[in-house]
This record gives C-alpha cells, sequence and structure tokens, in this order.
C-alpha cells in the first residue's frame, strides 16, 4: 500500500509538467525572426504555453532577417530588449555580454533551465568568448552538398563516395561536365561562398578566426581556394562569372541547383526540401540528395552553428522566470517540438531527432537533414566569429573572387585585399 | 514665438543630430557599447589606409560625372521639343515627368534588375538581332551604366523645370531673330540658351546634390553588396555598410562629413563659376 502510494505519488510528480506546477503570471515579450510558415507555427506553440500556464501572456515580436538584428542592436542600446530574444551562433558576439544577455550557466546547473538531451557541443555553440553560456541551442544548422541525383545518374555518373578529398571533388567534377549538355553546369561556383570557404579552411587545419577576433588563416589558403574556383571556371565546369554575381543564393526559386541547371551546389542541409519543391516544377521526377563535403588534409572542415533562445538583461525577476519557464517549454516539449518541426534548423534534444526520423510525416529532405547531422554533428568544429565577423569576412570574400573572376586581379592580390579588409572592419 | 515650433524642430530634430553625428565622428562607436574618443582616426584611416572608401568615391564620381550632364542634355532636350506647341502637351509632360517620382524606389531598382538581367528585356532585344548578350548588372564594366542610365531616366523634374522655364522666353525675340534670318539652331545657341542659364545652373546644383546622394538604385540593384567587384559601391552605399552592417558607426559618421564637405565644395565652385556663364538679364 505504501509502496503504491510512493509509486503513484511519483509519476503524479513526473506527469505534471514542471512549468504548471510553479503558478506562473504575467507577460514577456518574445523575438525572433523568420518566415510566414515560421510564424505560424510560433503562434501555435505560444498558444499551447499560454494554456497550460493561463496566468501568463506571451507577446508576439516577429521580425524579418535583414532587419531583425537592427531592431535587437537599438533595442540593447536602450535597454528595451524582450525578455526572450532568439539568438544565433554567428551572431551572438556582438551581444555576448553580461549587460546585454543574462549568462545562464547557474541556470542550467541548478535545473532551471532544462537541456536534457542537448549535445555538449551544441551546447557550447551557445558560448560567448567570454565562456558564459548565453543561449540554449534549439536548432543545429550546417552546410552539406545538394547533389541531383536523378541527373548525375543520367548523365551515366554514380554518386561519388562520402570520403572523397578536394582533388577528387574537381576531377568529379571535370568529369561529369563532360557528359553534360551547353548551358548546364556540374558544379555552382563556390569561390566567393563563406560557407564552403569556411570547410576548405578548416579541413585544411586553420580557422577563420582566433579566439581573439584575429584572421585565423594565412594568404596561401585563400590563393589555393581561390585558384581551385578558378581553374573550374575556366574550364565552364562550373556557372560563368556574371551568372554567379547575379543570381542571389538565398532567393531559392532563382538558383541553378533549382532550376536543374547545376547539378552539385552548397547550401543549409535544412533547405533541400524547398530546393526539391523548386526543382519538381522546372525538372519533373529529379531528386536531390544530400552529401558530404570533401575531406582536406587535415580532415573533414564542417561547421555548424545553431539558433536558440536568449534572456534579457533588462528583464527583471518574474519576467526571468517566465522566459525560463518558456525556453523549457519551447525546446523541450515533444509537442512544442513537433510543432516546431525543426524549422529553424535541425531540433537539437536528441529523443527529438528520433521521433522526426520514425514520424511518417517526417519530409524526405527533413529526414536526410535530421539523419546526416548524427555523422557531421560530432566532427563538426563550430567556427568563431568575433563581433562583425561573419559580416565582414563574407563581404569581403564575395568581393574578392569576383576580382578575380571577373580577372581584374590576381589570386595572390585578391587574397591580400581579403585580409587587410577583414583586419579594418573587424575591430572593437 | 510663432517661430519657436520650427526652432523647436530644428534644434532637436536637426541641429543636435548633426552636432551629434560630428561628435561621433572622433570616436568608436559600435551602439551597444558608449563611444570611445579616438580623436582623428576615423578620418586618417579613411583617406590613407582604405581602399574601399577610394573605390565608393571613384565609383560615386562616375555616377555624378556622367548622369549630372546626361540628365540635363536630355532634360533640355525634351523639354525643347514638347515646347513647340504640340497638342496633349500636358499628357506628354505627365509621361515624362512619371519616372522621376518613382524611380527612386525599391520597385524600380528591382525592375531595373529584371531588365537588364541575363533573361532581361534588353538581352532578348539583342539577341533578336543575333548580338552576345551577357548580365549587365553583374558585369563589372556595365553594372555602372545601368545605375547611371536609371538616373537619367528621372529627368522629368529637371525637364518640368526647364519647360517653365522656356515658356517664360519672350517669343517677340524668337520672331526678330526670325526675320533677320536666324536659323532654329542660331535661336537655340542665341537666344533660348542664354536666357536659360539661371534654370540651367538651378537644375545643375540640384542634381548634383542628388547624384551625390544617391542610394537606393545601387542597394537594390547589387542586393546591398555594391557587387560586383565593388563597381556599384556607392559612397553612400559603403556609408550604410559601415553604418548598419558593421555598425561602426563612428567611422560612418566620419564619411558623412566628407561627403557633406565635398558636396558644399562642388556647389561652392559651381557657384563660383556661375558669374562667367549665367545670364541674369541685368548686362
Amino acid at each position: 500500500m505504501g509502496l503504491a502510494v510512493l509509486v503513484s505519488a511519483m509519476m503524479a510528480g513526473t506527469m505534471v509538467p514542471p512549468a504548471a506546477a510553479q503558478d506562473l503570471s504575467g507577460e514577456i515579450r518574445f523575438s525572433w525572426w523568420g518566415s510566414t510558415v515560421r510564424n505560424a507555427k510560433a503562434e501555435s506553440i505560444i498558444s499551447m504555453f499560454e494554456k497550460a500556464n493561463p496566468g501568463v501572456k506571451v507577446s508576439r515580436e516577429p521580425g524579418e532577417w535583414g532587419s531583425y538584428w537592427d531592431k535587437l542592436t537599438v533595442q540593447s542600446a536602450s535597454g528595451n530588449q524582450p525578455c526572450a530574444i532568439t539568438m544565433q551562433s554567428r551572431w551572438l558576439a556582438q551581444y555576448a555580454d553580461p549587460s546585454i544577455l543574462q549568462p545562464l550557466d547557474d541556470k542550467v546547473a541548478s535545473g532551471e533551465l532544462d537541456v536534457t538531451g542537448i549535445d555538449s557541443a551544441v551546447l557550447d555553440s551557445g558560448r560567448g568568448s567570454d565562456g558564459n553560456l548565453y543561449f540554449i541551442p534549439h536548432g543545429v544548422f550546417y552546410f552539406t552538398l545538394f547533389m541531383n541525383k536523378t541527373a548525375i545518374e543520367d548523365a551515366g555518373m554514380e554518386l561519388p563516395p562520402d570520403d572523397w578529398t578536394w582533388d577528387d571533388y574537381a576531377q568529379y567534377a571535370r568529369d561529369l561536365s563532360d557528359k553534360l549538355p551547353e548551358g548546364s553546369y556540374a558544379v555552382g561556383n563556390q569561390g566567393g561562398a563563406m560557407d564552403t570557404f569556411t570547410d576548405w579552411v578548416q579541413s585544411h587545419g586553420e580557422t577563420l578566426f582566433t579566439p581573439e577576433g584575429e584572421v585565423g588563416f594565412t594568404k596561401q589558403t585563400v590563393v589555393d581556394y581561390f585558384d581551385f574556383w578558378e581553374a573550374l571556371r575556366k574550364d565552364g565546369v562550373t556557372e560563368t562569372a556574371d551568372q554567379m554575381a547575379e543570381i542571389p543564393d538565398n532567393i531559392i526559386d532563382d538558383t541553378l541547383l533549382a532550376n536543374g541547371k547545376i547539378l552539385i551546389d552548397a547550401r543549409p542541409a535544412n533547405q533541400v526540401d524547398g530546393h526539391q519543391k523548386v526543382l519538381d516544377a522546372a525538372m519533373p521526377g529529379q531528386e536531390l540528395v544530400i552529401h558530404s563535403y570533401p575531406v582536406g588534409p587535415s580532415g573533414t572542415g564542417e561547421d555548424i552553428g545553431s539558433n536558440g533562445l536568449a534572456i534579457g538583461a533588462t528583464c527583471d525577476e518574474n519576467g526571468t522566470k517566465l522566459t525560463e519557464a518558456w525556453i523549457n517549454f519551447f525546446t523541450e516539449n515533444p509537442d512544442a517540438a513537433a510543432t516546431y518541426s525543426s524549422d529553424n534548423g535541425v531540433v537539437s534534444v536528441d529523443r527529438f531527432r528520433t521521433a522526426q526520423l520514425e514520424n511518417p510525416d517526417t519530409t524526405p529532405g527533413q529526414y536526410q537533414a535530421v539523419n546526416m547531422l548524427s555523422t557531421v554533428g560530432p566532427r563538426a568544429k563550430s567556427a568563431y566569429f568575433p563581433s562583425g565577423g561573419y559580416s565582414a569576412l563574407s563581404g569581403a570574400l564575395t568581393s574578392a573572387y569576383e576580382t578575380v573572376a571577373f580577372e581584374q586581379s590576381s589570386s595572390a592580390d585578391a587574397a591580400d585585399k581579403l585580409i587587410a579588409q577583414v583586419k579594418r572592419l573587424v575591430r572593437d | 514665438m510663432f517661430l519657436l515650433p520650427w526652432f523647436l524642430g530644428l534644434v532637436f530634430i536637426t541641429l543636435g543630430p548633426v552636432l551629434v553625428s560630428l561628435y561621433l565622428s572622433f570616436t568608436r562607436y559600435n551602439i551597444l557599447k558608449p563611444p570611445r574618443w579616438i580623436g582623428l582616426d576615423n578620418y586618417v584611416e579613411l583617406f590613407i589606409w582604405d581602399p574601399q572608401f577610394w573605390a565608393a568615391v571613384r565609383v560615386t564620381f562616375f555616377f555624378v560625372g556622367w548622369s549630372v550632364p546626361l540628365v540635363l542634355v536630355m532634360s533640355l532636350g525634351i523639354a525643347v521639343l514638347l515646347n513647340r506647341g504640340l497638342s496633349f502637351l500636358p499628357v506628354y509632360r505627365s509621361i515624362f515627368y512619371i519616372p522621376s517620382l518613382i524611380g527612386g524606389s525599391v520597385a524600380i531598382g528591382l525592375l531595373w534588375r529584371e531588365v537588364f538581367g541575363s533573361s532581361g528585356i534588353v538581352n532578348q532585344f539583342l539577341q533578336g538581332f543575333g548580338i552576345a548578350t551577357r548580365s549587365w548588372v553583374a558585369t563589372p564594366e556595365t553594372a555602372p551604366w545601368t545605375l547611371v542610365s536609371l538616373n537619367v531616366w528621372t529627368f522629368g523634374a529637371a525637364m518640368v523645370i526647364f519647360l517653365a522655364a522656356l515658356r517664360q522666353i519672350p517669343t517677340s525675340l524668337y520672331e526678330a531673330a526670325s526675320i533677320d534670318g536666324a536659323s532654329a539652331w542660331t535661336r537655340f545657341r542665341r537666344i533660348t540658351l542664354p536666357l536659360l542659364t539661371p534654370v540651367i545652373f538651378f537644375n545643375l546644383i540640384l542634381q548634383v546634390i542628388h547624384s551625390f546622394q544617391a542610394f537606393t538604385q545601387s542597394f537594390i540593384v547589387s542586393n546591398g553588396t555594391g557587387g560586383p567587384a565593388e563597381s556599384t559601391l556607392l559612397y553612400t552605399l559603403y556609408l550604410y555598410q559601415r553604418a548598419f552592417v558593421q555598425l561602426d558607426m563612428g567611422y560612418a559618421s566620419a564619411m558623412a562629413w566628407v561627403l557633406l564637405i565635398v558636396i558644399a565644395v562642388f556647389t561652392g565652385l559651381l557657384f563660383w563659376s556661375a558669374r562667367f556663364w549665367v545670364y541674369y538679364g541685368d548686362g
């Protein structure tokens, strides 16, 4: 009898959601970026949270990616940032200061914030250069190669092996290019693209930035990178320089990859479905698969980043408590995770990844993105960016490679210019 | 007393921020941390260490140097044509004026990208003649010209001013000249142009100031990058990048002050030169 009571009490204890048990009340502001799809998902998760905590109201502050960071910066400068702030590892350095965001280590240690099932490497991507944890990652993003499997096989080739090198990559691209008709290209030119450059640098044993915020790669690495892509471009293996400069990667409908004109290109893994949808319309029957990057002399070089939730430093005690409950709900509640469905990066909590893989409603693209993270996640090296580092390097890289591709300067001069420009732009 | 609202507006909305930006131009300021005084460092870096600054200066002078004369010639030419007693003049005048209302808008910037893109109508037209084509907005040699052409296309505002001025010229002058056997060109050269010089001067000043400050076109046409290869990096776009992408408000403030001084110098030069070529009818 006594045992039964104890057991049922324990059962009851585990059944009651921790948030509801605290009897919370009040209002917090929650800001995020995203499209209408994500806004709808966020809306329904907030409704679930408010239903579970009747005294709590979450004020919605949705935003668009480009203006999100400007807005957060201005809010932070005036001490008016929301309590619950969506944060990204690449942009964290700007805000990683206890006067802007609350350090979270103590809350994790005391159990006020629940990080069950989040890989420690992923959790660490929420740390600033001062070592403090500033946000709880809920989604993991990484870049990978998209391959138009159908078109490659139609050209009489097989998909490459997983353990290929950059030289193999170039050779494979040339072989494929020989079999393609005019106007189709084997690979997309990544000479000015930040994510493949990151992979190149890290697979050659260097880093983009040192922890002190200095440029971490050498001139020779940049020269080799530019030469690698120039050789392919000049032989017509990639698209032309003006096509490369004209078509932005972020508008999926316009990309040559999604329109079946480029067979291999680098993209964030969570965009498979988006590209597949456009490809279905442009070239019915063709299938995109994801494939790992080549291996460099120092092994793999994949970068991994995360999106998550932070707490504003100006949030008062009650607001902080509400925000903790909201972060726990958003990150660890199975219904919330199922609703969000890895919308902003593959879900960081391992049991939700398993659930997504087992869910018959999961799309083929999502399945691949979730599945491949188990390969990429453990070996990835999360690139560090100092304040302003990401925008400075990505802009300088694109511009420098364009001067090479339009034959205005040599790889060596462009590499010098790139490094000098980043050094000038990244300063405190 | 009646001036008080205006005066308060001037002090708090215009003068205050202007003076603050002058102060900020001597600091390092990223919005999140308080400004830190660094003296003339921003200006030194601008002029000595920043090749992007000089690239932006080159692109901007190219843009101003071509688009200002082209706008003036175009608007004066069309105004003279329209002034020849055309029927439906108000209709034509409105049609030519419309581009200057919408030319600075984001929508037109996007349209320009499409028109001069690799599959835009310009290329479709050229392909009809079998001419090899390329993307005009994404080739460094041609991309600045697409910006110039967009600016020239908005000649309507200058044209309306010219048209009004043309109507002020007494017809008796032309009649007298015709009787003396002056050709149409001579009448234009000896009567129209001299009497128009005050208005040409006015339009010239407006266009120079306007062109130095052009921003939207290059921001939209290049997706905010100033590319390809910095060929469309107008000064204001580079200023924007430093201010709102790199959050380098001190540096951007210094750039804004340099631009102000350059525009002031050019305007001053034009006023100085006016005494040699502008005719105010007083002998």
